[in-house]
């Protein structure tokens, strides 16, 4: 029976084109196919995988300015999430649960855990990277404006990937990444007295969290800077 | 089994020329996967599990942290912070830990989270930790400090302790938010504002039973025989829990003849500590600077031995193993006041101002009873601090500084 299926599949793989190749696929290799691939997560409604948030070089490639840190050299920094987590593990299962709408974390032995931590450790070649800061902007607060030039290239390397184009949300990567800056024509009714720069602000800076939901990740003090953030506000006439 | 395996490799070759050059096929695993670590995701920080030593353990509430101290280096020079570790389920809020308690066998902590973090985060979408939001309790093995069980309680959650068989928890919820929203509304029931008890299954992290008892209880402390809970109450009260019956019942005395009402107390009892001898309650009451203490039997106050003249309000004490005397925090002049039982009488002063601690908030005996743990809160902008003080010196011999706004001090094993 068994070997009935067995030859079916193989058969079939056959079938579909596939020549020979060279050998047993490595963990890592695997890996890195898993953290480029948002089928990672189970969740249907999901879009992103890690390489949506993360770099993976040294430094991360220009025009790109990721919430989350590079992930070169991030398996042994000994801490994660500025402190407040304390196994590699958790760290990224924070990121799969709560951004990638993982159902449940990933667990320490399975198949796809074992090769995303190999990957992770395959771009990693120090090991005594040190831990990285991270800190959480509380408060949200107007910030000073900034050049419009700086704020479209802010746009482009910060919320393009997500949000598609201004205006338009062209490209975006998922249809619930909402249409800037159009999505704010509505806060002056849901947000009466607030001017909606203070909204974006605190989505921004707080993203799903301090009881504002959704699945987009905050910005820190260290992957956005304020006049960064007030340049994008120029740019977004907000 | 063997016939399955030969086809094996031919299957991957198959598989591994799939989707064009890549040797994997979408996200599924490969069959023949090669593993380069035995042991994945083993990396992390280590601190060393507790020791036959014993462990102190203070929480640090407004960093989302505790600090541990090696129990067998108070009094020597190696009395130090050992290592800050975070607790709590998000990195990215501060979610407030309360008191901690620890199982008689030193193997699991318990820390109250009251998400209650003034300064905690605003926005347009509301002020983070305005103290409306379900408190936890969370369960952490002590070897490894990590999460292992939760189980969600009402908001503020305030103090919480083990029964000694470690198997039931009891959390109250000092939740002076409730009292002054329905002060607000103008309701003077005071029924309404009570908050509840909750007893919780620690094995499987369960809630047992929830008991209103009070407005604002806090602390609790259970009697010998584990058949009653007492619990300070910010209403001028000590509620008197009877765990026996089904569902628990409470009576509630007031801690003196004058007394206000939980909206306007004039006493404010916030901690109470029982006597290992008599079963007495020893009430510290804030506002009114007083210990009054409360007779088990009676069920009423002894106003006789009441410990008045305190020059600041008294907090968490600790009686010795013979009843015979009352370790006593307290704060302003920040200091601890050595108190006869018998008599209610102040015998002596430790300062503790001198070493750097700034609002008292607990004292806890090393189980040699040779030194108090003091825990003082700091300005809740800086560091708190912990000072171990020589009992029989009366003086402090040594000064850890912790993170911020530490208010509780527990020991975890190390028990002779
Ligand atoms: C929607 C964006 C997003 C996605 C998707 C995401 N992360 Fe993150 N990740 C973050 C943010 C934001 C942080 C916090 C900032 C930081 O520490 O890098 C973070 C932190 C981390 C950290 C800790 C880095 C450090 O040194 O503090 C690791 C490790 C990590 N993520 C791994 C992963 C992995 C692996 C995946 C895929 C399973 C993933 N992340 C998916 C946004 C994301
Ligand atoms: C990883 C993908 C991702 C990135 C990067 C991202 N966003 Fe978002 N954003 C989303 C998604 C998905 C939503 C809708 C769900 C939610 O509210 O979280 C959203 C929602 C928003 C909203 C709220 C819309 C509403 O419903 O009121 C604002 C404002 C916003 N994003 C601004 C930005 C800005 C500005 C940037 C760049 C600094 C950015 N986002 C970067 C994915 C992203």
């Amino acid at each position: 029976m068994r070997l009935a299926g067995w030859t079916a599949v193989a058969l079939a793989a056959f079938a579909a084109g596939c020549g020979g190749d060279d050998g047993p696929v490595s963990a890592a290799e695997y890996g890195e196919v898993l953290f480029n691939d948002a089928r990672l997560s189970e969740s249907t409604f999901n879009r992103f995988s890690c390489a949506t948030c993360h770099a993976t070089t040294p430094t991360p490639p220009a025009g790109r300015l990721d919430s989350g840190y590079t992930l070169y050299d991030s398996a042994f920094r000994g801490s994660w999430w500025g402190g407040y987590e304390t196994r590699l593990l958790d760290a990224v299962n924070f990121c799969y649960v709560n951004f990638m709408r993982g159902v449940a974390p990933l667990t320490e032995d399975s198949p796809q855990s074992r090769a995303l931590y190999e990957y992770l450790v395959s771009i990693s070649p120090s090991r005594d990277a040190k831990p990285l800061p991270f800190t959480v902007v509380k408060d949200a607060t107007e910030v000073a404006r900034g050049s419009r030039a700086r704020g479209q290239e802010v746009y482009r390397a910060a919320c393009q990937g997500c949000h598609g184009e201004p205006h338009t949300g062209a490209g975006r990567l998922t249809e619930l990444a909402s249409v800037l800056p159009e999505v704010t024509a509505d806060y002056g009714e849901l947000f009466p007295g607030v001017p909606p720069s203070v909204v974006v602000i605190e989505k921004v800076r707080h993203g799903q969290f301090f009881g504002v939901g959704g699945n987009m990740p905050l910005y820190s003090a260290e992957a956005l800077s304020d006049a960064d953030l007030g340049a994008l506000l120029t740019f977004l006439e907000l | 089994m063997r016939r399955r395996r030969a086809w094996v490799p031919a299957l991957v070759l198959a598989l591994a020329a799939c989707s064009d050059g890549s040797k994997v096929d979408g996200v599924e695993p490969p069959e023949d996967l090669e593993y380069a670590h035995p042991e994945p995701w083993v990396e992390g920080t280590f601190i060393p599990p507790p020791g036959p030593g014993g462990r102190i353990l203070i929480t640090n509430s407004l960093d989302d942290t505790l600090s541990l101290i090696e129990l067998d280096t108070v009094g020597t020079p190696g009395f130090k912070e050992l290592a800050r570790v975070p607790v709590g389920l998000n990195p990215v809020e501060l979610e407030g830990p309360h008191h901690t308690a620890v199982s008689p066998a030193g193997d699991f902590f318990y820390v109250g989270i009251s998400n209650y973090v003034p300064g905690g985060g605003s926005g347009p979408h509301g002020t983070h930790g305005t103290g409306s939001e379900d408190g936890y309790c969370l369960k952490l093995d002590a070897r490894t400090h990590r999460l292992v069980g939760s189980v969600r309680v009402d908001p503020n959650p305030g103090d919480v302790i083990a029964s000694r068989d470690g198997l039931t928890l009891y959390q109250t919820h000092f939740d002076t938010l409730k009292i002054a929203e329905l002060a607000r509304q103008g309701i003077t029931d005071e029924r309404r504002m009570d908050a509840r008890l909750a007893i919780i299954d620690a094995a499987t992290m369960s809630r047992k039973a929830m008991v209103d008892v009070c407005p604002a209880p806090h602390a609790v402390r259970l009697s010998r025989d584990e058949r009653t809970a007492y619990v300070a109450c910010w209403s001028d009260e000590v509620a008197i829990v009877d765990l026996t019956a089904n569902p628990p019942g409470v009576q509630r005395v007031k801690v003196s003849a004058n007394v206000g009402t939980a909206v306007n107390p004039r006493h404010a009892p916030y901690a109470l500590t029982l006597s290992p001898t008599t079963g007495e309650a020893w009430v510290s009451s804030t506002a009114s600077r007083q210990v009054q203490v409360l007779n088990p039997i009676t069920r009423a106050m002894d106003p006789a031995r009441t410990v008045q003249g305190l020059r600041g309000p008294p907090m968490f004490g600790a009686f010795t193993s013979d009843g015979r005397t009352l370790y006593m925090p307290y704060q302003l002049v920040d200091a601890l006041a050595v108190i006869d039982p018998a008599t209610g009488l102040v015998l002596r002063e430790v300062d503790l101002a001198s070493a750097g601690c700034v609002n008292a908030h607990q004292v806890e005996l090393t189980p040699d009873e040779r030194y108090g743990l003091v825990v003082c809160e700091g300005d809740h902008q800086g560091p708190g601090t912990l000072h171990a003080v020589d009992l029989a010196e009366g003086a402090v011999v040594g000064t850890v500084r912790v993170g911020l706004f530490p208010d509780s001090v527990s020991i975890l094993g190390g028990r002779p």
